[in-house]
């Protein structure tokens, strides 16, 4: 096995949070990542899912560190670059970049395509003006748009050509690792496939690696290696994707994996869904942060956090049901 | 079999200068008591401006230009606005994607579901106030007595909806128009909505909902029918079972196989190629013809209508044509 491209170790992000004047002195904390270890594997597309708040896209951009962790260690490459200055940052987003899920809101309005596409070749300073240029058409033809797209303002262009140029200046550089933030959520359905094709496209014509961060648990079987499921700040299972689908093991895992509508009218699941909602980032329950809403709660869940154990190969979740001294019983499938 | 709600050849107009866009053109369905049906569509394709329309709620710049809604045999698009305001609410109801917008953020829930439940149902202050506790609980609000006095910004997404779930059944509406209920919510909290939806639809059988998406796998699972609309017009409509495993419109079929669910792992999805057109815009003939791979001679100059393929299950297609 290779060495890893990327390697996460206790990555923690707290955001302070003001508390208003009225509710009386002091300040919150947000928990929004805490505790997570992950590594990235050169080709490989590691998914991180999760609802909403679970601290999934904090993850990405701590990573790039477009914020700043609060604690833990990123190696790229193996060298530590948790406290790398701003000057060796620059040199190392040549090689990561990332794909937001809005690009109404990451391309600049007021440029041309052709420039958006120019402007992380001019910075780099990477072959001539001439070269440059020719370099931004070569883009636009890779991600399917055709060249005359580079005298088009973003506003002039569809929600699916916007994401293509959002993917088209993410790869200007040649990068080894490309962070997805939700790239295709909010374009429609049928360009969602289109855009889903062209990233599986792209990342076997350069051996591009993936972190997929995506709600969307049906796109992520389609296009991941792994895949990693985050509740409340935390990594709760991490597995192969096949795996992860057939055999999960934490019992949030599979209350997520149960919740997915089918589309399918012959796979009308009744599945209870899962109770109550996820609490606030501010205030986790103590132990386990997912016991009030786990059906398989018992006491030691309430006092400790469970550490990860060992659930097949490259497959580990972290769940007190996996320990011979507390379980009984192996934990039932909730479909 | 009953018609409760019939929509005939409902056309809606939406002008700004010479510019004229026609979302939604001559769409007909029935929705039957009880059931569920889908109407699906990707955006822009006008299934929420048919849910607007059907209200009689538009923005000033869009009129409607022809057609009729029935409600029990009533045509709604005849009525007073005064008339409308009783229906909308009492015989119809209506609820969005996105709950906060649609509920007042300075008055309480109890206060929201007592105007409806006094202007409606014309009960007293404590009756109101006991029928809204019931609703809430219907609605599986926890400590439903206490919330009553909540405003909505104290409660999450899903408690938002379902708040607005208990204000469109709080009247019995004989229609609910639910447009894109579950797609602001996470999957856990959706799988708790459509929970909701489903033992409404079956605890109030004469409720008819009409459910408006872009999402195949929720219509899968709530609807009896579907209709699928495509710039503006009908192409596809049938139970639910069948336009599933035997879809007849190129564009139902494309939608349908592009989904990363029910495409095999990592291979190529077999993308619809090219854009919704622009309702100001729409290509001759076939308004799918230039996205369609099925497309032939024809398709760019006749507009096909819907042709019957078996009995309840049509489609817009010159592929069916005899």
């Amino acid at each position: 096995m290779t060495d890893p491209l990327l390697v996460v170790r206790h990555l923690t992000k707290h955001f302070p949070a003001p508390v208003p004047w009225w509710a009386g002195a002091g300040r919150g904390v947000v928990h929004a990542v805490d505790d997570v270890s992950l590594a990235v594997r050169r080709g490989e597309t590691v998914a991180l899912v999760g609802e909403s708040g679970c601290g999934k896209s904090t993850l990405g951009r701590c990573i790039l560190r477009l914020v700043e962790p609060t604690a833990g260690e990123i190696m790229y490459r193996g060298e530590d670059i948790t406290h790398a200055s701003r000057g060796r940052l620059r040199e190392l987003r040549r090689h990561v970049q990332m794909i937001f899920q809005d690009p109404n809101a990451s391309l600049n309005p007021r440029m041309t395509v052709g420039g958006i596409l120019r402007e992380p070749l001019d910075i780099y300073g990477e072959g001539t003006r001439t070269q440059r240029q020719r370099r931004a058409v070569e883009l636009l033809v890779r991600v399917g748009l055709p060249p005359h797209a580079a005298y088009a303002y973003p506003h002039e262009l569809s929600g699916g050509q916007r994401q293509r140029v959002g993917i088209a200046a993410a790869l200007a550089l040649e990068p080894e690792l490309i962070i997805a933030d939700e790239p295709i959520s909010s374009l429609d359905l049928s360009v969602q496939a289109q855009i889903l094709n062209l990233l599986v496209h792209l990342q076997r014509e350069y051996g591009l690696a993936f972190i997929f961060i995506s709600h969307d648990l049906g796109v992520v079987r389609h296009l991941s290696d792994r895949v990693a499921v985050m509740y409340l700040g935390r990594i709760v299972e991490e597995a192969p994707t096949a795996d992860l689908f057939t055999n999960p093991r934490h019992p949030y895992t599979q209350a997520l994996l149960a919740a997915i509508p089918q589309p399918d009218p012959r796979q009308r699941a009744e599945p209870v869904p899962l109770s109550g909602e996820v609490p606030s980032p501010m205030h986790p329950p103590v132990g386990c942060r997912f016991h009030p809403r786990c059906p398989f709660a018992m006491p030691v869940c309430r006092e400790r956090e469970p550490p990860f154990y060992p659930a097949g190969d490259e497959h580990q979740a972290a769940c007190f049901l996996l320990d011979a001294r507390y379980a009984g019983q192996p934990p039932v499938a909730a479909h | 079999m009953s018609r409760l709600l019939e929509v005939s050849d409902l056309t809606t107009e939406f002008r700004s200068g010479p510019r004229v866009a026609r979302v939604v053109d001559r769409v007909s369905f029935t929705l039957r008591p009880g059931e569920v049906l889908g109407l699906v569509g990707e955006s822009g394709c006008g299934k929420s401006t048919t849910g607007f329309s059907i209200m009689r709620l538009l923005p000033p710049t869009a009129r409607i230009t022809g057609g009729a809604v029935r409600l029990d045999g009533d045509n709604l698009l005849t009525k007073s606005d005064e008339e409308m305001r009783q229906i909308r609410g009492g015989r119809i109801a209506m609820i969005f994607q996105d709950p906060m917008t649609s509920l007042n953020p300075v008055l309480t829930v109890g206060e929201q579901l007592v105007e409806v439940l006094r202007e409606h149902r014309d009960m007293s202050r404590p009756d109101a106030r006991a029928e809204a506790v019931r609703l809430l609980q219907e609605v599986g609000i926890p400590s439903p007595a206490r919330r009553l006095d909540s405003y909505p910004h104290e409660f999450s997404g899903g408690m938002r909806q379902r708040m607005l779930i208990a204000i469109a059944i709080a009247c019995t509406p004989q229609v609910l128009i639910a447009d894109e209920p579950t797609t602001a919510l996470d999957v856990t909290i959706q799988a708790q909505i459509l929970r909701l939806l489903r033992q409404l639809n079956t605890e109030h059988r004469q409720t008819g909902i009409l459910l408006i998406t872009h999402d195949f796998a929720v219509v899968a699972q709530l609807c009896h029918r579907v209709v699928v609309m495509y710039a503006g017009e009908i192409v596809e409509s049938g139970d639910v079972g069948e336009i599933f495993a035997e879809p007849k419109h190129p564009y139902t079929q494309a939608l349908l196989g592009s989904l990363p669910s029910r495409g095999g792992e990592r291979g190529a999805l077999p993308a619809i190629e090219g854009l919704v057109p622009d309702p100001a815009a729409y290509p001759s003939g076939c308004r799918f013809h230039p996205r369609c791979r099925m497309a032939f001679e024809d398709c760019p100059v006749q507009h096909p209508s819907r042709i019957p393929v078996t009995p309840g299950h049509d489609a817009a297609c010159l592929l069916y044509r005899r």
